[in-house]
């Protein structure tokens, strides 16, 4: 699969990178570069229209593990960001009869687009979402804002971020319903295998289903 | 795979179906070249699993399945999640958790 740096870096090769530049950075050779962390004032939600929810966000004290960025400077030496904790605001939102919790960073400013051409390159915000109640944010429960965003068993658009973290504008999606939520259904999907078999999740009906994401590079 | 592979023979052919999903497709390569270098890696391995060529490799698994990485999803025999993002060492603890009889 991936064959060059710049946009089809595989996850062990970021982290074979991030381990080469964490043993950089103890050897003193590189630094990393400190992200500001500044709350940015809030503005006033706008009016939400009839398919919109505002939804007010609050300080929570749940944390979760922040993104490491890398930077290449004009002279090739990498740089980079560890990943501090994040401190996180909540929001809650009945959906479906089901009270739901989600969870963005504390300060901004928030981005509803990527820059990245590819997944692994998401550059918009994270939103997490406690689907299974549990209290805990696992990498699995990680949705992008550039994306439509799974709460219970409907599919929002995330329309605006107060910069101030004080308020979401989500937006009911058109988007097919998405994600794998334990304890939920498996979304629907209709696949073609190699050997030319439509596969379906009615297919696998009987039978306990390993799906198994994998790359023979 | 072989950890993967191992989990089946544990579970049994007939109670447990895996299927792949390649992310090797579209970047940058046919779909010819990712089927064929797909199916030497897994003759080598000596599994004949279904394997579905993603078209756009891990964006596509991400917006439908919200998996943007390599790993494992567990969906039991009526269609629903029971394990997302488990480790192959895992499948079984999860299983027994879940109090499945395998025996039956």
């Amino acid at each position: 699969m991936p064959k060059t740096l710049s946009n089809k870096v595989p996850r062990l090769t970021l982290t074979a990178l991030a381990c080469s530049l964490l043993a950089l950075s103890a050897c003193g050779m590189i630094k990393a570069a400190p992200r500001a962390k500044v709350m940015l004032p809030s503005i006033s939600p706008p009016k939400a229209a009839e398919n919109e929810t505002s939804v007010a966000l609050k300080p929570t004290s749940l944390q979760r593990q922040g993104i490491m960025h890398f930077n290449f400077a004009a002279d090739g030496r990498p740089s980079y960001e560890m990943p501090e904790a994040e401190k996180l605001v909540r929001g809650d939102l009945k959906v479906d009869q089901e009270q739901t919790s989600f969870y963005l960073p504390q300060y901004g400013p928030h981005e509803l687009t990527t820059k990245g051409n590819h997944s692994f390159e998401n550059t918009s915000t994270r939103i997490t979402v406690d689907s299974n109640h549990d209290g805990k944010l696992d990498r699995s429960e990680h949705w992008w804002t550039s994306l439509p965003v799974r709460l219970g068993d409907s599919m929002f658009d995330v329309a605006a971020i107060d910069p101030g973290s004080q308020w979401i504008l989500l937006k009911k999606s058109s988007a097919r319903l998405a994600g794998v939520v334990v304890g939920k259904p498996c979304p629907e999907f209709s696949l073609l295998t190699t050997n030319g078999y439509k596969a379906t999740q009615d297919t696998f009906k009987g039978r306990w289903l390993l799906l198994d994401v994998w790359s023979e590079t | 795979m072989p950890l993967v592979k191992r989990i089946e023979e544990k579970i049994g052919k007939n109670k447990l179906q895996v299927l792949l999903l390649s992310v090797d497709f579209d970047y940058g390569n046919s779909k010819e070249e990712a089927a064929k270098s797909d199916l030497e890696c897994m003759q080598k391995q000596g599994v004949n699993w279904p394997n579905v060529l993603v078209p756009g490799g891990f964006d596509n698994c991400q917006r439908t399945f919200n998996l943007d990485g390599y790993g494992l999803t567990l969906i039991d025999p009526d269609g629903i999640v029971r394990g997302v993002d488990v480790r192959p060492n895992e499948v079984a603890q999860l299983l027994g958790n879940l109090k499945v009889n395998l025996d039956e």
